[in-house]
């Protein structure tokens, strides 16, 4: 239905919307009307204005409480709106903060373990470059015990064995020029823990000079003291630590220069 | 909300009181009022209507919708001193400046009847028409009819205040 400008007016239509007591179907009819005359809103405000003066002829003081009440309530929701922003951004922060702990917490992990394996590979490769070393060093000295073993002036003297130790197998490599003296062990007796082998030199008119004491497995080339002038060479068993005296009932064999 | 609160809730508590009559259940309507002004401020189309007829067709609704609940029959049987109050009170309060006595002389008691029972008490106009055994075209004239001499009568009040603060400039400037 659609009314002209006057008929809402003398209908009361106005007065009615602005009471509350139009149904929906004369309410639309008013607001469309509004729309469609917007001089009538000029009217339906001075309705209101005069509703709202009768309301205020007609008032009653509620009560303070009831203020404090719709005062403390509108904070409380203020408040609690604030806080689920506040908690909203604190998840958003909890979030980021264990973010950043975990990934705090990955880099410490991954820095001390590879600490650990820098450590681990720095030991390895001091444990490696040591027994390079020392092989080297081995090496090295062996390059020159077969240098001097295959020198031309080395004399080659294969010892006497005494018959208490006839499997003994030992060569003598004596080098005048170079003063310098080799066994090359190929066999030797079993030894107690309490005993050493001990090199003596032997001269003509003199008692037998204590040289090298070594324990010696099988196969491997031994320098000992070079002494000048040594008619023979003797080694015998000794006390570990060997001895000033050769204990002749160990005598194990003689090499005669 | 405390300027809204102190310019709206005692016309408001007027209203929700005639329709309610029951001070603790007024003022916990007023309350619910208030915080859905608060909440529902967004929804508020000033095209339409003005602030106080908005707000006022909250309380009404807010008011009539606990009339109708079962629970407020109850409340009423075990607690019927409050409409003597109200009563009391209706009589006695008027902190305008405003001449209720002259509005309301010059508004025919049939017309004052409309007016309160559909704007103070939430009626509809076919409660009205039934309870009245009236024409719903006789109510919407009468109404029409009534709204006029109350704008004409406050439109002389707006006038009184506006001749009464001009005497006193006057006055003041030939002091």
């Amino acid at each position: 239905m659609s009314l002209s400008k006057n008929e809402i007016i003398d209908s009361g239509l106005l007065e009615l919307y602005a009471i509350g007591a139009l149904g929906d179907e004369d309410r639309l009819v008013v607001e469309q009307a509004l729309k469609d005359y917007p001089e009538l809103r000029n009217e339906l405000r001075e309705i209101e204005n005069a509703l709202y003066k009768y309301a205020q002829l007609n008032q009653l003081t509620a009560p303070a409480s009831v203020r404090q009440a719709v005062m403390d309530s509108v904070q409380a929701q203020s408040g609690s709106d604030a806080t689920d922003s506040v908690k909203n951004m604190g998840r958003r922060i909890n979030w980021g903060m264990w973010i950043a702990a975990a990934l705090f917490l990955g880099i410490i992990f991954q820095y001390w373990n590879s600490d650990r394996k820098w450590n681990e590979l720095s030991e390895d490769r001091q444990a490696i470059a040591e027994r390079c070393d020392s092989t080297q060093s081995a090496l090295r000295e062996r390059l020159n015990q077969l240098e001097l073993l295959l020198s031309e002036n080395n004399r080659i003297i294969p010892v006497d064995p005494t018959e208490k130790y006839p499997g003994t197998k030992l060569y003598f490599h004596l080098n005048d020029s170079d003063q310098r003296n080799f066994i090359q062990v190929q066999n030797l007796p079993a030894l107690a823990d309490n005993q050493s082998f001990q090199l003596w030199s032997l001269k003509s008119d003199q008692d037998p000079i204590p040289l090298d004491v070594f324990r010696a497995g099988d196969s491997v080339i031994i320098p000992v003291q070079f002494v000048e002038a040594s008619n023979a060479y003797a080694i015998t068993i000794e006390p570990e630590g060997g001895s000033q005296v050769p204990n002749l009932e160990e005598l194990i064999g003689v090499f005669s220069i | 909300m405390a300027k809204v609160y102190d310019l709206y809730a005692n016309p408001l508590f007027g209203i929700i009181m005639r329709i309610i009559k029951n001070q603790g259940l007024a003022e916990e309507i007023l309350q619910q009022t208030m915080m859905k002004v608060w909440n529902k401020i967004d929804t508020y189309d000033s095209e339409r209507s003005n602030f106080f007829t908005w707000i006022a067709t909250i309380a009404r609704n807010t008011a009539i919708d606990k009339k109708r609940l079962k629970s407020f029959e109850n409340i009423q049987k075990t607690d019927s001193l409050d409409s003597t109050v109200y009563e009391v009170e209706i009589k006695g309060e008027n902190h305008l400046q405003l001449d209720i006595e002259k509005i309301t002389a010059a508004l025919d008691p049939k017309y004052k009847l409309l007016i309160d029972k559909l704007y103070l008490e939430g009626y509809s106009q076919r409660d009205l028409a039934d309870e009245l055994d009236m024409p719903v075209g006789t109510i919407k004239t009468r109404i029409r009819t009534a709204m006029n001499i109350l704008r004409e009568e406050f439109k002389d009040e707006r006038k009184y205040f506006l001749g009464m603060l001009l005497l006193s400039i006057l006055i003041l400037l030939c002091l």
